[in-house]
């Protein structure tokens, strides 16, 4: 009895050094990884918003309340000017910078960036813009139009040249990729809204816009609801146009300097609402498309909301 | 609901008559290992896990060496991001009931189990937030089983999945969880048949 005892205690003392080998060796060997996702909140849209404000070069995440999550991106000490960002995936933006130029995709959970530079993007950088259908980007570099690939490479030399068909680029700094395909730009320079088509490798005029007056459109986006919306920074004026781009601006917003002064940047929320970049005010208001402010105090209004360059919705996808 | 309450009633009854050789029983177990959810990008968050158990075990079947056990059981795990740094961390709690069927072959202890977790998470640090969710999870595992009279000693290795839903989440697809868990589990026989504990008790 005495000796089955014994043999039983020593086989579990056998089976029990094994047990806590494994356990260590677990321990040890656990690999790391990421976050949950869902933790992290990353399954709600997010606002990501690319400041060129000195002494402040980041891109800032708030939620749709308007919240400040994160600065996801901080380019203060190195001097390279953050001028355009666009979705990369639901996880990742694609940003352009000024400095060391080039191109930088970016994570929202913090892995390592990846960089990418071309001998060609080069000079004064701004707005960046993703066509998802084709899958490229398309950044403003002086007075062309850069082109790059999702992974990076760069298309064309420049893809979009100065003078395209009756399209003609002067002071380019806003631009948008529709859903149909097509690149809208605006311009300082020449305050034309140009519309290219850019469903093919070498994207050609579909229309140049004179009609809008010597007002410095600085940014333009497709609405969900079928229009064009637009701000410039001479009347301080949110105005629309129809789909096509042609036409003559119907005035959105023109009513107040005190909200909307000097506007950098536009973006459609999810309901609608516009979110205007204003400069001088060093804040992001938030109106309707009837011209209405929505709520009496600016939606976002902090030490990161000045000299906005660009802004999109990210995640949630 | 009338199947489960079906499954109940001939349980009770089994283990009503099952004989006293180890009788009813309860058991805590305490183990160590790892866990893992699975973004919708395919990336995995991997956690350490300290997990607790404790069980109670009804016998259907009950030999000098082999035995079936019906068992009720709370489950605890605490998990650990193992990517949590001074700027980021995560963890998660979760806790829930669970019922299963335990089979006892000599030395050998094989079983299955169905979990109901609560499940908490929290982000603290850049993003701090946190989640709460319910999830299902079915647990099999394994081991080696040494009996000193009344006492035994079960050491065990254990394999759970689950999915963490969607809509909980707010991510566009449910992740995928699953946790390796090494177990060392105590348990204490009374000796008595099913009826016998309650009429000790009542």
């Amino acid at each position: 009895m005495n000796t089955r005892k014994h043999s039983t205690a020593k086989i579990a003392g056998i089976a029990a050094a094994i047990y806590f080998a494994l356990v260590t060796l677990i321990a040890c060997n656990n690999p790391k990884g990421e976050f949950f996702y869902g933790t992290l909140g990353l399954g709600d849209k997010k606002i990501l918003v690319a400041t060129a404000n000195p002494g402040a070069f980041t891109v800032v995440m708030y939620d749709l309340l308007g919240h400040l999550v994160d600065v996801v991106a901080d380019y203060t000490f190195t001097g390279d000017v953050p001028r355009g960002i666009a979705p990369y995936d639901s996880f990742n933006f694609m940003i352009m910078l000024d400095g060391v130029d080039r191109l930088q995709k970016v994570s929202l959970k913090g892995l390592p960036t990846t960089d990418y530079s071309d001998p060609g993007l080069s000079g004064a950088l701004f707005q960046l813009a993703y066509d998802g259908i084709n899958q490229r980007y398309y950044g403003i570099e002086g007075n062309f139009i850069e082109g790059f690939s999702k992974a990076g490479l760069r298309l064309g030399n420049p893809i979009i040249n100065t003078t395209v068909g009756a399209c003609v680029l002067n002071t380019p700094r806003g631009m948008f990729a529709t859903n149909d395909a097509r690149l809208l730009v605006v311009g300082t320079g020449n305050d034309r809204l140009n519309v290219y088509n850019v469903s093919t490798t070498t994207p050609t005029c579909v229309s140049t816009n004179t009609s809008m007056g010597a007002n410095d459109p600085m940014a333009i986006i497709q609405h969900s609801d079928g229009k064009l919306y637009y701000v410039d920074q001479v009347l301080d004026r949110v105005s629309s146009l129809p789909s096509n781009g042609v036409g003559t601006p119907a005035v959105v917003y023109a009513t107040d300097v005190t909200v909307i002064n000097n506007p950098t940047a536009l973006m459609e929320m999810p309901d609608g609402t516009l979110l205007v970049a204003s400069d001088t005010t060093n804040s992001i208001e938030r109106i309707t498309t009837a011209g209405l402010r929505v709520g009496s105090t600016s939606f976002i209004r902090d030490a990161f909301s000045g000299l906005v360059s660009q802004m999109i919705l990210i995640g949630g996808e | 609901m009338k199947s489960l309450a079906l499954i109940l009633i001939s349980i009770f009854c089994v283990t009503a008559f099952a004989n006293e050789n180890g009788g009813v029983a309860f058991s805590v177990g305490a183990g160590m290992g790892k866990a893992a959810i699975e973004n919708p990008d395919q990336t995995k968050a991997h956690y350490k896990v300290l997990a607790l158990q404790g069980r109670g075990h009804l016998p259907l079947f009950d030999t000098r060496n082999f035995d079936a056990d019906f068992f009720g059981s709370v489950k605890y795990l605490d998990l650990e991001n193992t990517s949590n740094t001074k700027f980021q961390s995560e963890v998660a709690n979760l806790i829930g009931p669970g019922a299963g069927l335990e089979l006892r072959a000599f030395k050998f202890v094989l079983g299955g189990e169905y979990n109901m977790m609560l499940a908490r998470h929290y982000a603290v640090g850049n993003t701090s937030r946190d989640m709460k969710y319910e999830m299902n999870l079915v647990n099999v595992y394994g081991g080696l089983n040494f009996k000193f009279n009344q006492l035994s000693v079960s050491l065990s290795y254990s394999q759970s999945t689950g999915t963490v839903p969607k809509a909980s989440s707010g991510l566009a697809k449910s992740s995928p969880y699953n946790d390796q868990i090494y177990w060392l589990q105590l348990t204490y026989s009374t000796g008595a048949s099913f009826s016998r504990f309650l009429q000790f008790l009542f």
